[in-house]
């Protein structure tokens, strides 16, 4: 008996496949918040089968990627896409259709052990399905919120950004923390861009199911003085695409990701902060959120 | 010469960006500002061959300037573009 569970994020689905859904809803607890009863099947994304055995292509793969302790490796074939993920001596495979409608993988998905590989898997998945048809972009970010408006801080890492968003919550009353790495943002039919929490959110276990209108982008530099200025759509542009996640030997992801991102920057933009950790810096960025 | 495959104008506002997104490591890909004339000349020549005399014609034809002035200003962007990478 197969049951199947649905999750909603960024108001999109994904269905899993499952014979045991009280193991898989543990395999998947920062899941949970995202949990739905249906959905609508426009905003189906996939749905993921497990127990599925997959062979390797005998070619040499695509792409490597390391995402922390895992390496991917990614065989593009003419039926859709191979991903065999691999740590400690341990493998998952998956094969997800051309579209990545479908998705089969060798994970059993009752297993504590394999939830590393799942959660990987299901990241990419979503990146993949949900950027095309439905213009969403994950970022490299930490996003506060205030009063349903949101602010997006990006930089690389080790800069402040999480550092910037605690300081957000220590002097800014009712500001809460929406996603501190991995958030989503997206643009809605009516053209309106939002920002989404997610089940992902690098070592912060932020999972929230909620959402705030994006106001602004933040690009964060480490300096002595704290300084707020406008970037021009060139920056912009190299800012927000930088920070965004795709699928590099993808070409087809890739552009899709630039027009999605070239199209919000028509709308929301960027800024950089020149700044120190402190109260001052989260005044110069409040700003940017005053009505 | 001849623009390599994976190039694109985007708008954003009032501004034209040539991005050239063909290698296959985002740290690779670069974005330039375009003004008026490069936008005009870059536009219709995506996917075909040209030379800056070519290009230099056009921008006579188009802005009623000296020949010597446009291939000047030719070669300036084609050094651009040649930087960016954007070029085969």
């Amino acid at each position: 008996m197969i049951d199947k569970l649905i999750y909603s994020v960024a108001e999109l689905a994904f269905c899993i496949c499952t014979p045991d859904k009280e193991k898989t809803s543990a395999v998947m607890q920062n899941y949970l918040p995202f949990k739905v009863e249906n959905c609508t099947p426009k905003n189906l994304l996939f749905q993921l089968n497990g127990s599925e055995a997959i062979s390797l292509p005998e070619t040499t793969p695509d792409d490597i990627l390391q995402w922390k302790d895992i390496y991917y490796y990614i065989y593009h074939t003419p039926q859709g896409v191979i991903v065999s993920m691999k740590a400690s001596q341990q493998e998952a495979r998956f094969f997800a259709s051309r579209n990545w409608k479908e998705i089969k993988s060798s994970l059993t998905l009752t297993n504590q052990e394999e939830k590393v590989f799942l959660n990987s898997f299901l990241r990419l998945a979503f990146g993949m399905t949900s950027t095309t048809n439905h213009k969403t972009i994950k970022l490299h970010a930490s996003v506060i919120e205030l009063n349903g408006k949101a602010l997006a801080f990006m930089g690389t890492s080790g800069t402040g950004k999480s550092t910037h968003s605690r300081l957000w919550r220590e002097f800014i009353p009712g500001c809460t923390l929406l996603n501190d790495d991995e958030p989503l943002v997206r643009i809605l039919e009516d053209g309106s861009i939002r920002v989404y929490g997610a089940p992902w959110s690098g070592s912060t276990p932020c999972y929230r199911s909620a959402s705030a209108e994006l106001v602004a982008f933040v690009h964060l530099y480490q300096h002595s003085e704290n300084k707020l200025t406008k970037l021009n759509y060139l920056q912009a542009l190299s800012s927000i695409y930088g920070s965004s996640a795709m699928l590099r030997s993808d070409m087809t992801h890739r552009n899709a990701v630039l027009n999605v991102v070239t199209d919000i920057l028509q709308t929301v933009p960027v800024y950089r902060l020149d700044c120190r950790p402190d109260k001052e810096a989260v005044l110069c960025t409040r700003s940017l959120l005053s009505e | 010469m001849r623009f390599k495959e994976n190039i694109s104008i985007k708008k954003i506002g009032t501004e034209a960006i040539l991005v050239s997104n063909d290698a296959g490591n985002i740290s690779y890909t670069r974005v330039i500002s375009l003004n008026k004339s490069a936008e005009f000349l870059i536009a219709n020549s995506l996917g075909k061959d040209f030379s800056t005399e070519e290009w230099a014609e056009k921008l006579v034809d188009k802005y009623q300037i000296d020949k010597s002035l446009a291939l000047k200003d030719v070669q300036v962007l084609v050094e651009q573009l040649t930087q960016a990478g954007a070029l085969l």
